[in-house]
């Protein structure tokens, strides 16, 4: 190993930076810092969703920003039907929007699943190229469904006047809003640490590598792709959901396949199939478009450049570089 | 009328197919000999339309631009393979993905440096201002119609290419068998950068002649991208042969809903509604037509291998 | 007389012209090795396929342990107690010796749908996996990963996955393939002691080893049985002589 790090030193490096940056930020009176820091939370959750499927299970989905978008999409439109005092649904029963978090993200992961088991159920009948594009297509489909119907902002998108509470915190405080997405993020990989050395995860990791030899020792490979499928879905809908909150607004961008593309490159940039590849993937992205942002307009030039780069020459992406270490399945 | 403006709608459909045609044929050439899954597709259908915008106007001559159009894109192309392309042939579809999502975000920020982010207009050469009358009823636009001719012409080319030259008989056996190509003593590593600057000339002629009917933007080659990978997948992916039908089809469908699907809708649903719910259809509806393509044919109409 | 283990009844598979299998009937009883026999391009792993459920046959029925099988998914064969071991080592192969078991015992041993207990603190699926490695010989190379086994170990790793299963039935591809002569030995010893827990339908070019070990011989020619019977009236059936020993009647 010689002068290189564990990998599990910097995962600890990475989650106390992420923890003690924002603080300081807030402490100098830096909340666009602590902003910057949200939304690496909130991009690093959604890379942790699609890390599950992608890293985990094989599975290359060019269409996560679906379940983003749907995660951002329901926020929005439970908070603007709370704000303007317009039940979602009036019949026998009234639905009212509501302003809660607690009752969202559930609402926001339930629809994204089931959007994803039907996704799923179509797509995981095909496989490399064709599982690729019927993925895109499917998030192109909603795309261009939220752009030409009107009722939610259609091409405009949908802003969220004030964001959405939380017990006992005041979410519109940015240190306060950064510990709920930085929390939820730390609950997340808590709970994929635990899964991918689950009984499901050695089944999902050895399907990625054999399908044939795993239905033959009797495990079904659907459902468990499947089940994989739609618990990263959720997971990315819950970072969309946040998104949303710390934006105050949803547009069609959501959905698009540049977001798709995007969430995969927080993965790759991190190191596929590594825990904390998204959180250092998400990290990496937000330094240079502060960065490079800041000295040129044309900063996706170089964000093209780093990742042909990553690609080509460094496939253990940036913990791989760091550490030295093979990924340790 | 009714007829007539069916006929018009069913020309644009044909002329919007052709288009995705030369789109699609050499992404599913490039996938069919080198395995290749290439985004950065549209990124030659942008550098051809900016070639041609650009050379158009320095020039004054249109056939210039086209020109530039099919060279610049084809260099490009060449450059790519050589530069990047080769070193993805072995790997999984993920890196490929990845490292031609990174060549659209390196090309598209390029060309906005080059050129600035407001689009450019291409004009075409007077004989092509205004309509034609076609079989006596109909007044369609010249440059459609110039259009549609034109890609025809090509590919019946790209057809007789592949399937009737000696470049085309290696190529589609680099296809079949990249290894017994490769025995047999044919240089592959030519063909395939053969391969990828023909398919990047067509899809940089492909922008230039769609540039002068819309505008020549950063962004244009993306939703081309997407449509045309629609068309392979329904095609078959690797068959010219399923990119030709597919390519059509999808023309035909998206050009027919969007003129037709809000009016059927009319028919029983109050008609603000039924405008919205059809446009919104009509805008997803090859998304649906590829899925129930992909559901009853998993590998497509015209599977190429096995 | 019990009912055989699997029943196969005018099976039959066609791939474009190429007809593949042909109205094809097999049994495999209880105690025996059943060696299935012919040249290359006979139908034999198409056969095959069609009883895990990686195939699925134009016409024709599979029953195992009297229940028919023929739609089932292969996974769904392998829960009832169908193991098979492939032709090319066919192994996770990212995973340790250990860790292959250790997904077999799971698979065997209730639900993959568990997803807070890590797999490798339960002691009882280690204590399991540690027992079949141990089996076959493995124990001494646990850790190492599936991919860093020379060929002869990773045929051992398939047989012990296959034994993991605890089956019914073992279905064993080719398993002599490519092993050197004390390889082969071994293994017809270890063949001799898995027949004892379940019947063996065995599919192998090594003729010595098929005469050494086989009760029943079935030969195969273009998709077709041209041949059944005990290992003597195999040896001198001048049809299958013709057909695959390649000599002159």
């Amino acid at each position: 190993m010689g002068n290189y790090m564990s990998e599990k030193y910097l995962n600890r490096i990475m989650i106390a930076l992420l923890i003690v940056l924002p603080w300081l930020a807030h402490w100098l009176d830096e909340p666009y810092y602590v902003s910057l820091a949200t939304r690496v939370a909130i991009l690093a959750l959604a890379g942790v969703g699609l890390n599950l499927a992608l890293g985990l299970g094989g599975m290359i989905s060019f269409g996560h920003a679906a379940f983003f978008g749907i995660g951002g999409y329901v926020t929005g439109i439970l908070a603007s039907h709370a704000l303007n005092y317009e039940p979602i649904f009036s019949g026998f029963i009234s639905i009212p929007g509501t302003t809660q978090m607690l009752i969202i993200w559930p609402l926001a992961m339930l629809i994204a699943a089931i959007v994803a088991v039907f996704i799923g159920l179509l797509s995981l009948r095909t496989s490399g190229v064709y599982f690729i594009m019927i993925t895109l297509a499917f998030a192109q489909m909603i795309y261009y469904f939220s752009i030409s119907w009107p009722a939610y902002g259609g091409e405009d998108g949908l802003p969220i006047y004030m964001r959405n509470g939380f017990p006992g915190l005041n979410t519109l405080q940015p240190i306060q809003f950064f510990m709920i997405c930085c929390t939820l993020l730390l609950i997340v990989l808590w709970g994929v640490s635990r899964l991918q050395n689950s009984r499901f995860g050695n089944a999902l990791q050895a399907l990625r590598q054999n399908e044939t030899r795993v239905a033959s020792i009797g495990i079904n490979p659907l459902g468990i792709k499947l089940t994989a499928f739609v618990i990263s879905a959720t997971i990315t809908a819950l970072a969309g959901s946040l998104f949303a909150d710390l934006n105050r607004f949803v547009s069609p961008t959501m959905f698009s396949w540049h977001t798709s593309g995007q969430i995969m490159i927080f993965v790759i940039l991190g190191g596929l199939g590594r825990l904390y590849g998204p959180l250092a993937g998400a990290s990496l992205f937000i330094l240079c478009e502060a960065v490079l942002g800041g000295w040129t307009e044309y900063w996706q030039f170089f964000l093209g450049l780093l990742l042909l780069g990553v690609v080509l020459f460094a496939r253990g992406g940036l913990i791989g570089l760091l550490t030295r270490e093979q990924k340790n399945v | 009328m009714a007829t007539i403006l069916f006929l018009e709608q069913c020309l644009n459909g044909l002329q919007l197919g052709i288009m995705l045609f030369l789109m699609a044929a050499g992404l599913t050439l490039i996938f069919g000999v080198m395995g290749l899954i290439n985004l950065a597709h549209g990124s030659l259908y942008m550098i051809g339309a900016f070639a041609c915008a650009a050379v158009a106007s320095w020039t004054g001559s249109f056939i210039l631009g086209l020109v530039a159009s099919v060279v610049c894109a084809a260099v490009a192309g060449a450059l790519i393979e050589v530069g990047v392309m080769r070193r993805l042939y072995q790997r999984d579809h993920l890196d490929q993905v990845l490292a031609t999502f990174a060549l659209i975000l390196i090309s598209s920020e390029a060309m906005r440096w080059l050129f600035g982010s407001y689009p450019l207009y291409l004009d075409v050469p007077e004989v092509f201002y205004g309509a034609t009358n076609l079989f006596g009823v109909l007044q369609y636009s010249r440059y459609r119609l110039f259009i549609i001719v034109v890609g025809l012409l090509t590919a019946i080319g790209i057809y007789l290419l592949i399937n009737k030259t000696r470049i085309g008989m290696r190529i589609r056996a680099g296809a079949s068998d990249r290894q017994m190509t490769a025995a047999l003593g044919i240089n592959i590593s030519l063909i395939f950068t053969l391969v990828f600057a023909l398919g990047a000339a067509l899809a940089g002629f492909a922008g230039a002649l769609v540039g002068s009917i819309q505008s020549v933007d950063i962004g244009m080659g993306e939703p081309v991208l997407i449509l045309a990978f629609v068309v392979v997948v329904i095609g078959g992916i690797g068959s010219i042969r399923g990119a030709l039908v597919g390519a059509i089809i999808v023309g035909m469908v998206d050009t027919l809903g969007r003129g037709y699907l809000p009016q059927l809708l009319q028919l029983v649903l109050d008609p603000v509604f039924a405008n919205t719910l059809g446009a919104a259809l009509a805008s997803i509806a090859i998304y649906v037509l590829m899925i129930i393509v992909l559901i009853f044919k998993p590998q497509g109409l015209f599977p190429a291998h096995g | 007389m019990s009912s055989p283990v699997i029943e196969i009844t005018n099976l039959s598979k066609s791939f474009g012209a190429i007809q593949a299998t042909q109205d094809l009937n097999l049994t495999l009883n209880f105690g025996e090795i059943h060696a299935l026999i012919g040249p290359n391009g006979a139908g034999k792993s198409t056969l095959i396929k069609q009883i895990t459920g990686h195939l699925q046959p134009d016409q024709g029925e599979i029953t195992f342990l009297g229940q028919n099988i023929t739609q089932l998914l292969p996974a769904n064969r392998a829960k009832l107690g169908l193991a098979q071991t492939f032709q090319v080592s066919s192994l996770i192969m990212e995973y340790s010796c250990l860790d292959n078991l250790l997904l077999v015992v799971q698979a065997r041993s209730g639900s993959s749908f568990s997803f807070f207990t890590a797999v490798r603190d339960d002691q009882i699926l280690l204590a399991q996996a540690h027992n079949y490695l141990q089996q076959v010989g493995l124990s001494q190379r646990h850790h190492l990963l599936a991919s860093a086994l020379s060929h002869g170990e990773r045929r051992q790793l398939e047989i012990a996955m296959a034994l993991a299963l605890e089956p019914k039935a073992f279905l064993l591809d080719e398993p002599m393939a490519g092993m050197d002569p004390a390889g082969v030995k071994h293994l017809i010893e270890r063949l001799k002691e898995m027949r004892l827990q379940a019947p063996i339908l065995l599919i192998e070019h090594d003729m010595a080893a098929v005469f050494a070990l086989a009760d029943r011989i079935t030969v195969l020619d273009y998709g077709r049985i041209i041949a059944t019977g005990s290992v003597e009236s195999i040896r001198n059936n001048e049809q299958v002589q013709t057909a695959y020993l390649g000599v002159a009647p």
